[in-house]
């Protein structure tokens, strides 16, 4: 191990234990990012199972692969898989291992608090997927669960409190998190590291954990409301007795359309720290951006009722939230211009955390675009609850999310372990995924504009759908496919690959955590580095004039 | 395990001048902010579309005299928690101490009420069942008092190592933030009076 066997002062008998217990009771930032990663991407590939399941149902009309009452549960869970086990926890992930490095830090703000919130990740996960088993098996209504068709009535069995309980969980490890992310940059930031210096990486994990901490709460009062009026009686969601389904929505998606710029905002972070690196040039713009990110957040609040278009808003309602959906292109445009222009005239390397990178760039391009679309409301009168919004929602969370995922992977996989994986399996994982991708939702465009509706477990032949839908199919199981050579990689890698191979700067980084051994040691830096810019590694490599292969051009400010 | 926090002084000046703990706990209570405001979103959406508030099929409504009585039982705690913080800050440990157990004798006995109350409201029929009107009030008086005991048991911690000898003058940072949450806890209380008992 590259970790050192200092003895360490005072401070608490921090010896290192050995083996498998030292990462059951760690506190330390770095494993438990590493865990949280295990854990996330785990639950992508489970995730990615059960849409195998769908899409094979949906393959053509009358397959009879699942019940329908099954069905619902596939995609229920498979999209409650993703967001909840997969995407807002990977953000955090990330955030856990590179925050404190990136800001010179030794460890976040609570450790302990720290390993609290992964460990409540596994044991949700128990819990939910436990729902399978019981009698009615798991939740069913989609992840929205929508009253009333989530009470007792219609729902009686358990697997929906399963879910509730699972969902809140979850919802206490993401907070948890967050107050820690934010309390560590208030508070633990290395001298010379001014707000104005931090990575990119660092501000948009700022800027989700605001939202995580003022969002979420919002969301577990919905849900115990919910699990209320499934079990004690109350009747918040129901007009017979005072209540109003349309209550449950609301404050759904007060908190679940913030929900998507956590989803979002640590990709878009990931993919603002790989371009510069793989394009030999600084972030175009790197107030912009942040700026840019912020405002995408303080936006992001305003705008959840384009989620109930359908539901008779009044008028004022439905504009001011089509106007201010629409507003939000223009911050997520500021980022897509910035980012090309850090690619443009630059000398660009495509190694594989860039080819995911550029690919994002494509594809969140794409969903972004169908998302403006969308927000024109008599649009969504006709497109919501079709195949249109399946495909905008997976062009900017798999486009998106999961191809930020990839390259902050491949980009930081070396770092943690000191290993350089392979290039040519990245490479056609980067490909098959870019294909399979497309494949999979492009044409979910065209279905939803001839009007085939989501949450269905099968559909009438001879409409011109079945041709859509089985190329779409091919396109999940491309995808599936390409999975198998990252999980090859990396295996190839932790095995095979030659240790200390990386050293401290494989690709000739510009931030902190490029300035200290691969792996770290065990409170991060055995000297913290000046800091003077926002690129600390980019200046010492010039101040020391240590020769370059590849030609490096000056930074314009 | 020592409080990081109170050791040596943070890396540098670029940071923030506040402690990890009261950002902590600044940052914790602007969470339970949202949790109570969608709580109180969902009394105001139900009795907004409602015809008459109380509904008409209520009959026994919630009692303003004796949500009065724990409001100044509750602002009292809050009060006397502040005096054995100011005292501690002047080094006079015994009205700390003091100033805590009567904060916490006062939350108990608001506890009790709490309980007292919910139990009559229950003998004379109205339950978290009573319609939008039950649901909400049980709701956020349930919430509130979980927060309450919540809060009295950081309270009796923060009591505990006060005899323990934990706290001096400049180092209380478990205290300090343990009694900014009863307040966070108190202020939430006024407004559940003033909307839910007074405001009709």
């Amino acid at each position: 191990m590259a970790t050192d066997a200092i003895a360490r002062p005072v401070h608490g008998a921090h010896h290192e234990q050995a083996g498998l217990l030292a990462w059951l009771l760690t506190t330390d930032h770095k494993k438990i990012g590493i865990m949280y990663l295990i854990f996330t991407i785990s639950f992508l590939f489970v995730g990615g199972i059960l849409a195998l399941v769908v899409r094979t149902q949906l393959a053509w009309s009358g397959m009879d692969l699942v019940g329908q009452d099954q069905y619902n549960q596939f995609f229920t869970m498979h999209a409650s898989t993703m967001l909840f086990l997969f995407v807002i926890p990977v953000g955090a992930g990330f955030g856990n291992y590179l925050l404190p490095l990136m800001i010179g830090a030794k460890d976040m703000a609570y450790p302990r608090i720290n390993a609290l919130s992964l460990w409540l990740i596994p044991l949700a996960a128990l819990i939910m997927f436990s729902s399978f088993f019981v009698e009615g098996g798991s939740a069913s209504a989609g992840w929205t669960e929508y009253a009333p068709l989530t009470t007792k009535t219609f729902m009686p069995g358990q697997g929906t409190d399963l879910w509730i309980l699972g969902v809140q969980i979850l919802g206490i490890s993401s907070v948890g998190g967050g107050i820690n992310f934010l309390v560590t940059v208030m508070t633990m930031r290395a001298p010379g590291m001014t707000l104005s210096r931090m990575p990119i990486f660092v501000w948009m994990i700022v800027v989700t954990s605001v939202l995580v901490v003022f969002a979420t709460p919002v969301l577990a009062s919905v849900l115990t409301m919910l699990f209320l009026d499934r079990n004690i009686g109350t009747t918040f969601f129901d007009p017979r007795e005072g209540g109003n389904p349309l209550l449950y929505q609301q404050l759904f998606w007060f908190y679940s359309h913030p929900a998507v710029y956590i989803m979002i905002l640590p990709a878009m972070g990931i993919v603002s720290e790989v371009l510069p690196v793989f394009s030999r040039k600084p972030l175009f713009g790197y107030k912009a951006v942040i700026y840019a990110g912020a405002g995408i957040g303080v936006l992001g609040f305003t705008v959840w009722m384009h989620h109930m278009f359908a539901t008779g808003l009044s008028i004022p309602l439905t504009i001011w939230t089509m106007l201010a959906t629409m507003m939000i292109a223009v911050p997520s445009g500021v980022k897509m211009f910035n980012w090309l222009g850090t690619m443009w005239g630059g000398s660009i390397l495509l190694r594989t955390p860039m080819l995911f990178a550029i690919g994002f760039l494509f594809m969140f391009l794409i969903g972004g675009v169908d998302g403006v679309f969308n927000a024109f409301v008599p649009i969504d009168y006709a497109l919501n609850d079709t195949y249109w919004v399946v495909s905008h929602i997976h062009y900017v969370l798999f486009g998106g999310s999961v191809f930020g995922v990839f390259a902050g992977l491949y980009f930081w996989i070396p770092k943690m372990t000191g290993k350089m994986m392979n290039e040519t399996l990245g490479t056609i994982h980067f490909w098959l995924m870019l294909i399979g991708m497309n494949l999979a939702f492009m044409p979910m465009h065209i279905l939803g504009l001839m009007g085939m509706p989501r949450r269905i477990a099968d559909y009438q032949g001879g409409q011109g759908w079945e041709e859509w839908n089985l190329i779409s199919t091919i396109g999940a199981f491309t995808v599936a496919v390409s999975m198998l050579f990252f999980i090859a990689n990396v295996i190839l890698t932790l095995t095979r690959a030659p240790k200390d191979a990386a050293g401290d700067d494989p690709w000739e980084g510009n931030t902190l955590e490029w300035m200290t051994s691969s792996p770290p040691p065990e409170h991060n830096f055995e000297e913290l580095p000046e800091i003077h810019s926002e690129r600390p590694n980019y200046d010492r490599r010039i101040a020391s004039r240590l020769p370059s292969t590849r030609p490096m051009p000056v930074a314009r400010h | 395990m020592a409080m990081h926090a109170a050791a040596a002084p943070h890396h540098a000046s670029e940071n923030l001048g506040i402690s990890r703990g009261m950002a902590g706990m600044a940052l914790f209570i602007g969470s339970e902010i949202m949790l109570f405001g969608g709580l109180f979103a969902a009394y105001f959406f139900v009795r907004n579309q409602a015809d008459t508030w109380p509904p008409e099929s209520i009959e026994h409504t919630v009692a303003k005299d004796l949500g009065a009585l724990l409001t100044a039982i509750l602002i009292s705690s809050s009060v006397a928690a502040h005096i054995g913080i100011l005292g501690l800050q002047k080094g006079n440990q015994g009205l700390f101490k003091l100033g805590l157990g009567v904060a916490i004798i006062l939350g108990s006995i608001f506890i009790g009420g709490q309980i007292y109350e919910w139990f009559n409201l229950w003998d004379e029929g109205l339950n978290a069942s009573s319609g939008a009107y039950g649901s909400t009030f049980f709701i956020i008086t349930g919430f509130h008092g979980a927060h309450v005991i919540a809060g009295l048991a950081m309270l009796i911690a923060v009591l505990v190592r006060a005899f323990w000898g934990d706290f001096t003058a400049h180092r209380h940072l478990f205290a300090e933030s343990s009694i900014l949450y009863w307040h966070f806890v108190d202020v939430i209380w006024v407004f559940v009076f003033s909307i839910l008992y007074l405001s009709y």
